[in-house]
Protein backbone atom coordinates (compact mmCIF):
# COMPACT_ATOMS: atom_id res chain seq x y z
CA UNK A 1 0.00 0.00 0.00
CA UNK A 2 1.30 3.72 -0.48
CA UNK A 3 3.79 5.22 1.78
CA UNK A 4 3.36 9.03 2.97
CA UNK A 5 6.03 9.73 0.37
CA UNK A 6 4.95 8.47 -2.57
CA UNK A 7 4.28 9.86 -5.34
CA UNK A 8 0.74 11.72 -6.23
CA UNK A 9 -0.70 10.12 -9.66
CA UNK A 10 -3.92 12.12 -10.44
CA UNK A 11 -5.92 9.99 -12.75
CA UNK A 12 -8.55 11.55 -15.71
CA UNK A 13 -10.87 8.84 -16.96
CA UNK A 14 -14.72 8.48 -17.45
CA UNK A 15 -14.56 4.81 -18.02
CA UNK A 16 -15.54 4.02 -14.05
CA UNK A 17 -14.36 0.60 -14.31
CA UNK A 18 -11.60 1.01 -16.00
CA UNK A 19 -10.79 4.25 -13.31
CA UNK A 20 -11.21 1.87 -10.95
CA UNK A 21 -8.75 -0.91 -11.85
CA UNK A 22 -5.85 1.77 -12.31
CA UNK A 23 -7.06 3.09 -8.43
CA UNK A 24 -6.94 -0.02 -7.02
CA UNK A 25 -3.72 -1.19 -8.77
CA UNK A 26 -1.67 1.67 -8.40
CA UNK A 27 -2.70 2.00 -4.71
CA UNK A 28 -1.72 -1.69 -4.50
CA UNK A 29 1.42 -1.07 -6.09
CA UNK A 30 2.27 1.70 -3.45
CA UNK A 31 1.32 5.10 -5.64
CA UNK A 32 -1.42 7.49 -4.18
CA UNK A 33 -4.04 7.72 -6.23
CA UNK A 34 -6.71 10.45 -7.11
CA UNK A 35 -9.10 10.39 -9.37
CA UNK A 36 -11.33 12.79 -11.74
CA UNK A 37 -14.02 11.81 -13.98
CA UNK A 38 -14.05 14.82 -16.30
CA UNK A 39 -11.16 17.49 -16.84
CA UNK A 40 -12.97 20.45 -14.97
CA UNK A 41 -12.67 18.29 -11.98
CA UNK A 42 -9.42 17.39 -12.85
CA UNK A 43 -8.22 21.02 -13.03
CA UNK A 44 -10.16 21.67 -9.27
CA UNK A 45 -7.61 18.38 -7.98
CA UNK A 46 -4.61 20.28 -9.42
CA UNK A 47 -5.88 23.07 -6.99
CA UNK A 48 -6.20 20.71 -3.69
CA UNK A 49 -2.84 19.63 -3.58
CA UNK A 50 0.50 18.69 -4.70
CA UNK A 51 0.63 16.22 -7.93
CA UNK A 52 3.36 14.50 -8.55
CA UNK A 53 1.90 12.91 -12.02
CA UNK A 54 -1.35 13.36 -14.16
CA UNK A 55 -2.68 10.73 -16.37
CA UNK A 56 -5.23 11.90 -18.56
CA UNK A 57 -7.87 9.83 -21.18
CA UNK A 58 -8.11 12.40 -24.17
CA UNK A 59 -11.83 10.69 -24.88
CA UNK A 60 -13.74 12.92 -22.04
CA UNK A 61 -17.04 14.89 -22.01
CA UNK A 62 -16.88 18.18 -21.53
CA UNK A 63 -13.04 19.13 -21.81
CA UNK A 64 -11.07 16.85 -23.54
CA UNK A 65 -8.36 16.32 -26.27
CA UNK A 66 -5.19 18.56 -26.39
CA UNK A 67 -7.25 21.14 -24.96
CA UNK A 68 -7.54 19.66 -22.06
CA UNK A 69 -3.60 18.55 -22.57
CA UNK A 70 -3.37 22.41 -22.57
CA UNK A 71 -5.24 23.27 -19.65
CA UNK A 72 -3.31 20.15 -17.26
CA UNK A 73 -0.64 21.52 -18.31
CA UNK A 74 -1.13 25.55 -17.36
CA UNK A 75 -2.62 23.99 -14.75
CA UNK A 76 0.78 21.71 -13.11
CA UNK A 77 3.55 22.88 -14.86
CA UNK A 78 5.74 20.90 -13.24
CA UNK A 79 4.01 17.83 -13.01
CA UNK A 80 4.95 14.36 -15.03
CA UNK A 81 1.86 14.69 -18.01
CA UNK A 82 0.98 10.81 -19.52
CA UNK A 83 -2.19 11.07 -22.33
CA UNK A 84 -3.88 7.70 -22.89
CA UNK A 85 -6.22 7.37 -25.84
CA UNK A 86 -8.13 4.43 -28.09
CA UNK A 87 -7.66 6.78 -30.84
CA UNK A 88 -3.73 7.09 -32.58
CA UNK A 89 -2.78 9.13 -35.14
CA UNK A 90 -0.02 11.00 -36.18
CA UNK A 91 -1.86 14.40 -35.83
CA UNK A 92 -3.44 13.75 -32.24
CA UNK A 93 0.05 12.58 -31.18
CA UNK A 94 1.44 16.50 -32.51
CA UNK A 95 -0.99 18.18 -30.67
CA UNK A 96 -0.71 17.01 -27.67
CA UNK A 97 2.95 16.86 -27.53
CA UNK A 98 2.80 20.34 -28.50
CA UNK A 99 0.09 21.04 -25.83
CA UNK A 100 2.20 19.47 -23.01
CA UNK A 101 2.33 15.65 -23.06
CA UNK A 102 5.45 13.94 -21.69
CA UNK A 103 3.81 10.85 -23.43
CA UNK A 104 1.30 9.40 -25.19
CA UNK A 105 0.33 5.94 -24.48
CA UNK A 106 -2.31 3.98 -26.90
CA UNK A 107 -5.10 2.02 -24.97
CA UNK A 108 -4.73 -0.94 -23.84
CA UNK A 109 -2.24 0.06 -21.00
CA UNK A 110 -1.85 -2.39 -17.65
CA UNK A 111 -1.74 -0.25 -14.59
CA UNK A 112 1.79 -2.16 -14.43
CA UNK A 113 2.98 -0.76 -17.55
CA UNK A 114 1.49 2.88 -16.78
CA UNK A 115 3.48 2.94 -13.68
CA UNK A 116 6.62 2.32 -14.90
CA UNK A 117 6.10 5.01 -17.66
CA UNK A 118 5.45 7.58 -14.75
CA UNK A 119 8.19 6.19 -12.52
CA UNK A 120 10.14 6.55 -15.54
CA UNK A 121 8.98 9.93 -16.14
CA UNK A 122 9.46 10.73 -12.58
CA UNK A 123 13.32 9.93 -12.68
CA UNK A 124 13.51 11.71 -15.76
CA UNK A 125 12.14 15.05 -14.42
CA UNK A 126 13.83 14.63 -10.79
CA UNK A 127 17.77 14.22 -12.98
CA UNK A 128 16.59 17.47 -14.88
CA UNK A 129 17.16 15.39 -17.77
CA UNK A 130 14.28 15.78 -20.79
CA UNK A 131 11.64 13.03 -20.60
CA UNK B 1 -27.14 9.78 -44.86
CA UNK B 2 -29.57 8.20 -47.16
CA UNK B 3 -32.29 10.45 -48.02
CA UNK B 4 -35.91 9.60 -46.98
CA UNK B 5 -37.90 8.39 -50.02
CA UNK B 6 -34.63 6.93 -51.99
CA UNK B 7 -34.07 3.26 -52.07
CA UNK B 8 -33.35 1.06 -48.73
CA UNK B 9 -29.76 1.12 -48.59
CA UNK B 10 -28.09 -2.42 -49.36
CA UNK B 11 -25.35 -4.46 -47.86
CA UNK B 12 -22.78 -4.47 -51.62
CA UNK B 13 -21.14 -7.93 -49.98
CA UNK B 14 -25.28 -9.64 -49.51
CA UNK B 15 -27.18 -8.11 -52.63
CA UNK B 16 -30.62 -8.88 -52.45
CA UNK B 17 -31.41 -11.30 -55.94
CA UNK B 18 -34.26 -8.61 -56.53
CA UNK B 19 -32.25 -6.02 -55.31
CA UNK B 20 -32.50 -3.89 -58.71
CA UNK B 21 -28.05 -4.51 -59.08
CA UNK B 22 -26.41 -3.91 -62.87
CA UNK B 23 -27.26 -7.40 -64.13
CA UNK B 24 -24.90 -7.96 -66.78
CA UNK B 25 -27.42 -10.39 -69.03
CA UNK B 26 -29.48 -7.45 -69.23
CA UNK B 27 -27.51 -5.38 -71.56
CA UNK B 28 -29.49 -6.36 -74.55
CA UNK B 29 -32.60 -4.51 -73.49
CA UNK B 30 -33.08 -0.79 -74.66
CA UNK B 31 -30.40 1.93 -73.98
CA UNK B 32 -30.58 3.17 -70.69
CA UNK B 33 -31.89 6.52 -70.60
CA UNK B 34 -30.69 9.50 -68.26
CA UNK B 35 -32.96 8.84 -65.64
CA UNK B 36 -31.76 4.79 -65.82
CA UNK B 37 -28.04 6.43 -65.57
CA UNK B 38 -28.45 9.17 -62.92
CA UNK B 39 -30.20 6.06 -60.81
CA UNK B 40 -27.44 4.03 -61.38
CA UNK B 41 -25.64 7.10 -60.10
CA UNK B 42 -27.16 7.65 -57.23
CA UNK B 43 -26.81 3.91 -56.32
CA UNK B 44 -23.24 4.24 -56.81
CA UNK B 45 -23.35 7.50 -54.45
CA UNK B 46 -25.07 5.60 -51.80
CA UNK B 47 -23.28 2.08 -51.96
CA UNK B 48 -19.60 4.31 -51.32
CA UNK B 49 -21.43 6.12 -48.79
CA UNK B 50 -22.59 2.71 -47.10
CA UNK B 51 -18.85 1.77 -47.01
CA UNK B 52 -17.43 4.81 -45.56
CA UNK B 53 -19.81 4.57 -43.30
CA UNK B 54 -19.15 0.87 -42.70
CA UNK B 55 -15.16 1.31 -42.52
CA UNK B 56 -16.07 3.91 -39.62
CA UNK B 57 -17.92 2.02 -38.10
CA UNK B 58 -15.13 -0.72 -37.92
CA UNK B 59 -12.36 1.70 -36.74
CA UNK B 60 -14.98 2.90 -34.12
CA UNK B 61 -15.45 -0.55 -32.94
CA UNK B 62 -11.59 -0.86 -32.54
CA UNK B 63 -10.97 2.14 -30.25
CA UNK B 64 -13.94 1.75 -28.02
CA UNK B 65 -12.72 -1.63 -27.18
CA UNK B 66 -9.53 -0.45 -25.95
CA UNK B 67 -10.59 0.68 -22.76
CA UNK B 68 -12.42 -2.09 -21.48
CA UNK B 69 -9.48 -4.45 -22.56
CA UNK B 70 -7.44 -2.16 -20.51
CA UNK B 71 -9.47 -3.01 -17.43
CA UNK B 72 -9.26 -6.59 -17.96
CA UNK B 73 -5.50 -7.26 -18.47
CA UNK B 74 -4.77 -4.83 -15.61
CA UNK B 75 -7.22 -7.07 -13.63
CA UNK B 76 -5.59 -10.38 -14.82
CA UNK B 77 -2.01 -8.90 -14.30
CA UNK B 78 -2.14 -7.86 -10.97
CA UNK B 79 -4.31 -10.89 -10.08
CA UNK B 80 -1.55 -13.21 -11.86
CA UNK B 81 1.39 -11.64 -10.31
CA UNK B 82 0.47 -11.71 -7.06
CA UNK B 83 -0.20 -7.71 -6.45
CA UNK B 84 -3.71 -8.53 -5.56
CA UNK B 85 -3.05 -11.06 -2.99
CA UNK B 86 -1.78 -14.78 -3.72
CA UNK B 87 -4.05 -17.07 -5.51
CA UNK B 88 -4.26 -20.93 -5.08
CA UNK B 89 -3.32 -22.94 -8.52
CA UNK B 90 -6.62 -22.96 -10.00
CA UNK B 91 -7.37 -19.13 -9.73
CA UNK B 92 -4.30 -18.98 -11.21
CA UNK B 93 -5.24 -20.62 -14.12
CA UNK B 94 -8.32 -19.10 -14.50
CA UNK B 95 -6.65 -15.55 -14.30
CA UNK B 96 -4.40 -17.33 -16.87
CA UNK B 97 -6.87 -17.93 -19.31
CA UNK B 98 -8.87 -14.40 -18.83
CA UNK B 99 -5.20 -13.06 -19.78
CA UNK B 100 -4.76 -14.47 -22.99
CA UNK B 101 -8.10 -14.49 -24.30
CA UNK B 102 -7.80 -10.56 -23.70
CA UNK B 103 -4.43 -10.49 -25.58
CA UNK B 104 -6.44 -12.58 -28.56
CA UNK B 105 -9.49 -9.93 -28.60
CA UNK B 106 -7.03 -6.97 -28.79
CA UNK B 107 -4.99 -8.72 -31.75
CA UNK B 108 -8.13 -9.19 -33.19
CA UNK B 109 -9.03 -5.23 -32.52
CA UNK B 110 -5.84 -4.50 -34.28
CA UNK B 111 -6.78 -6.43 -37.47
CA UNK B 112 -10.21 -5.43 -37.45
CA UNK B 113 -8.53 -1.06 -37.07
CA UNK B 114 -5.88 -2.13 -40.03
CA UNK B 115 -8.99 -3.56 -42.25
CA UNK B 116 -10.34 -0.67 -41.75
CA UNK B 117 -8.00 1.43 -42.42
CA UNK B 118 -6.93 -0.68 -45.66
CA UNK B 119 -10.78 -0.49 -46.77
CA UNK B 120 -10.45 3.39 -47.09
CA UNK B 121 -10.00 5.35 -49.92
CA UNK B 122 -6.38 6.91 -49.44
CA UNK B 123 -5.10 3.27 -48.99
CA UNK B 124 -2.05 4.00 -51.02
CA UNK B 125 0.57 1.51 -52.23
CA UNK B 126 4.10 2.61 -51.31
CA UNK B 127 6.42 0.33 -53.70
CA UNK B 128 10.11 -0.56 -53.19
CA UNK B 129 12.29 -2.41 -54.06
CA UNK B 130 13.64 -5.23 -52.07
CA UNK B 131 14.99 -8.60 -51.53
CA UNK B 132 12.29 -11.54 -50.97
CA UNK B 133 15.15 -13.41 -48.71
CA UNK B 134 15.56 -10.77 -46.39
CA UNK B 135 11.81 -10.30 -46.09
CA UNK B 136 11.60 -14.25 -45.64
CA UNK B 137 14.09 -13.89 -42.76
CA UNK B 138 12.74 -10.75 -41.20
CA UNK B 139 9.42 -13.49 -40.98
CA UNK B 140 11.58 -16.07 -39.59
CA UNK B 141 13.29 -14.18 -36.72
CA UNK B 142 9.87 -12.73 -35.73
CA UNK B 143 8.06 -16.09 -35.65
CA UNK B 144 10.85 -17.70 -33.81
CA UNK B 145 9.87 -18.74 -30.93
CA UNK B 146 6.42 -19.76 -32.09
CA UNK B 147 8.14 -21.99 -34.73
CA UNK B 148 10.24 -23.26 -31.32
CA UNK B 149 7.42 -23.75 -28.68
CA UNK B 150 6.13 -26.62 -31.67
CA UNK B 151 8.92 -27.88 -32.64
CA UNK B 152 8.54 -27.06 -36.00
CA UNK B 153 10.85 -27.20 -39.16
CA UNK B 154 11.59 -24.21 -40.97
CA UNK B 155 12.37 -23.74 -44.69
CA UNK B 156 12.99 -21.79 -47.47
CA UNK B 157 13.11 -22.59 -51.18
CA UNK B 158 14.19 -19.59 -53.00
CA UNK B 159 14.73 -19.74 -56.88
CA UNK B 160 18.16 -18.77 -57.61
CA UNK B 161 18.39 -15.67 -59.20
CA UNK B 162 15.29 -14.18 -58.60
CA UNK B 163 14.15 -10.21 -58.72
CA UNK B 164 14.24 -8.04 -56.37
CA UNK B 165 10.28 -7.72 -55.70
CA UNK B 166 8.86 -4.40 -56.59
CA UNK B 167 5.95 -3.72 -53.84
CA UNK B 168 4.60 -2.22 -50.59
CA UNK B 169 7.21 -3.90 -48.61
CA UNK B 170 5.22 -3.72 -45.23
CA UNK B 171 2.39 -4.85 -46.95
CA UNK B 172 3.94 -7.37 -48.14
CA UNK B 173 5.61 -8.52 -44.56
CA UNK B 174 1.68 -8.05 -43.74
CA UNK B 175 0.25 -10.79 -46.25
CA UNK B 176 3.67 -13.22 -45.83
CA UNK B 177 3.40 -12.68 -42.20
CA UNK B 178 -0.20 -13.48 -41.90
CA UNK B 179 -0.47 -16.74 -44.18
CA UNK B 180 3.26 -18.00 -41.80
CA UNK B 181 1.18 -17.15 -38.52
CA UNK B 182 -1.78 -19.04 -39.92
CA UNK B 183 0.42 -22.16 -41.34
CA UNK B 184 2.01 -21.90 -37.58
CA UNK B 185 -0.79 -22.02 -35.94
CA UNK B 186 -2.64 -24.83 -37.64
CA UNK B 187 0.42 -27.29 -37.78
CA UNK B 188 0.57 -30.17 -35.30
CA UNK B 189 3.82 -30.15 -33.47
CA UNK B 190 6.72 -31.68 -34.94
CA UNK B 191 5.30 -30.55 -38.65
CA UNK B 192 6.95 -28.44 -40.99
CA UNK B 193 6.48 -25.24 -42.52
CA UNK B 194 7.92 -23.98 -45.77
CA UNK B 195 8.18 -20.78 -47.42
CA UNK B 196 9.49 -21.04 -51.10
CA UNK B 197 9.59 -17.90 -53.80
CA UNK B 198 10.19 -18.40 -57.51
CA UNK B 199 9.40 -16.49 -60.77
CA UNK B 200 6.00 -16.59 -62.41
CA UNK B 201 4.22 -15.49 -65.56
CA UNK B 202 7.28 -15.60 -67.66
CA UNK B 203 8.90 -13.21 -65.56
CA UNK B 204 7.98 -9.77 -63.84
CA UNK B 205 5.96 -11.49 -60.95
CA UNK B 206 7.18 -13.52 -57.82
CA UNK B 207 5.07 -16.11 -56.61
CA UNK B 208 5.52 -16.36 -52.84
CA UNK B 209 4.17 -20.31 -51.32
CA UNK B 210 3.81 -20.87 -47.48
CA UNK B 211 3.59 -24.81 -47.26
CA UNK B 212 2.28 -26.19 -44.08
CA UNK B 213 2.16 -30.24 -43.03
CA UNK B 214 -1.22 -28.95 -41.04
CA UNK B 215 -4.78 -30.15 -41.12
CA UNK B 216 -5.64 -28.92 -44.90
CA UNK B 217 -8.88 -27.07 -45.83
CA UNK B 218 -11.70 -28.67 -47.51
CA UNK B 219 -12.78 -27.90 -50.84
CA UNK B 220 -15.79 -25.72 -50.74
CA UNK B 221 -13.77 -23.60 -48.06
CA UNK B 222 -11.01 -22.87 -49.99
CA UNK B 223 -12.40 -19.80 -51.42
CA UNK B 224 -14.95 -18.53 -48.76
CA UNK B 225 -11.83 -18.17 -46.13
CA UNK B 226 -10.81 -14.86 -48.09
CA UNK B 227 -13.81 -13.35 -47.78
CA UNK B 228 -14.21 -11.21 -44.71
CA UNK B 229 -16.29 -11.76 -42.22
CA UNK B 230 -16.82 -14.79 -43.21
CA UNK B 231 -19.76 -17.33 -41.37
CA UNK B 232 -18.02 -20.54 -41.47
CA UNK B 233 -17.98 -24.05 -39.62
CA UNK B 234 -15.86 -24.67 -37.11
CA UNK B 235 -13.57 -26.60 -38.89
CA UNK B 236 -12.85 -23.32 -40.82
CA UNK B 237 -13.16 -21.19 -38.15
CA UNK B 238 -10.29 -22.91 -36.56
CA UNK B 239 -8.09 -22.79 -39.43
CA UNK B 240 -8.67 -19.09 -39.66
CA UNK B 241 -8.37 -18.12 -36.24
CA UNK B 242 -9.23 -14.14 -35.18
CA UNK B 243 -11.10 -12.09 -36.41
CA UNK B 244 -11.25 -13.59 -40.10
CA UNK B 245 -10.45 -10.67 -40.98
CA UNK B 246 -6.58 -11.72 -41.63
CA UNK B 247 -6.74 -13.71 -45.10
CA UNK B 248 -9.13 -10.95 -46.59
CA UNK B 249 -6.91 -8.02 -45.93
CA UNK B 250 -4.30 -10.18 -47.50
CA UNK B 251 -5.95 -10.63 -50.44
CA UNK B 252 -6.77 -7.06 -50.53
CA UNK B 253 -3.17 -5.98 -50.70
CA UNK B 254 -2.15 -8.34 -53.46
CA UNK B 255 -4.99 -7.33 -55.33
CA UNK B 256 -3.84 -4.24 -55.30
CA UNK B 257 -0.63 -4.65 -56.72
CA UNK B 258 -2.32 -6.47 -59.40
CA UNK B 259 -1.37 -10.22 -58.09
CA UNK B 260 -3.30 -13.38 -56.86
CA UNK B 261 -3.89 -15.30 -54.12
CA UNK B 262 -5.17 -18.91 -53.22
CA UNK B 263 -5.04 -22.30 -52.25
CA UNK B 264 -3.88 -25.55 -52.74
CA UNK B 265 -4.60 -27.88 -50.15
CA UNK B 266 -5.74 -31.71 -49.22
CA UNK B 267 -7.33 -32.45 -46.52
CA UNK B 268 -4.67 -33.83 -43.47
CA UNK B 269 -1.69 -33.83 -45.96
CA UNK B 270 -1.21 -29.99 -45.68
CA UNK B 271 -2.21 -26.73 -47.23
CA UNK B 272 0.09 -24.25 -49.84
CA UNK B 273 -0.88 -20.69 -49.77
CA UNK B 274 0.24 -18.74 -52.61
CA UNK B 275 0.23 -14.92 -53.95
CA UNK B 276 1.94 -13.36 -56.33
CA UNK B 277 3.90 -10.02 -56.34
CA UNK B 278 5.68 -7.66 -58.89
CA UNK B 279 9.30 -7.96 -59.60
CA UNK B 280 11.74 -5.08 -61.02
CA UNK B 281 11.75 -5.81 -64.24
CA UNK B 282 15.58 -6.16 -65.90
CA UNK B 283 15.34 -5.48 -68.84
CA UNK B 284 19.36 -5.51 -70.41
CA UNK B 285 20.43 -7.79 -67.95
CA UNK B 286 20.50 -11.90 -68.96
CA UNK B 287 18.98 -13.55 -66.60
CA UNK B 288 20.63 -15.38 -63.93
CA UNK B 289 21.57 -19.11 -64.26
CA UNK B 290 18.56 -20.97 -62.97
CA UNK B 291 18.31 -23.45 -59.72
CA UNK B 292 17.38 -23.40 -56.24
CA UNK B 293 19.24 -22.25 -53.66
CA UNK B 294 17.83 -24.21 -50.48
CA UNK B 295 18.23 -23.44 -46.98
CA UNK B 296 16.67 -25.71 -44.35
CA UNK B 297 16.62 -25.26 -40.43
CA UNK B 298 15.04 -26.64 -37.73
CA UNK B 299 13.62 -23.18 -35.36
Amino acid sequence: MAEADAPVILLVEDDEDLRNAYRIVLSALGLRVVTADRGEDALSSLDAGPTDAIVADLGLPGLAGPRLVRSLRSAAPEAALAVLTGHDSDSLRRSCRAAGADVFLVKPVTARELKAVLEELLRSSSSGSPA
Amino acid sequence: MIPSGEPAPRDPFNPAPDSGQVDPSSHDQAAPGSEHVEALEREIRELRNLETARIQFLALVSHELRTPLSSILTYAEALDDGTLGDLNPSQHEAVDSIGRAARQTLEMVDEILRYSRSGGQSAELRPETFEIGDLVEELRASHHSLLARKSLEFRTTIERGLPDLYADRSKAVHVLGNLLSNAIEFTPEGGRVEIGAESADGGGWARIEVRDTGVGIDPEDRERIFEEFVSVDEGVERRLGGSGLGLSIARRIVEMHGGDIGVESERNRGSTFYFTLPTVRYDTAAPAAGGDRESAGET
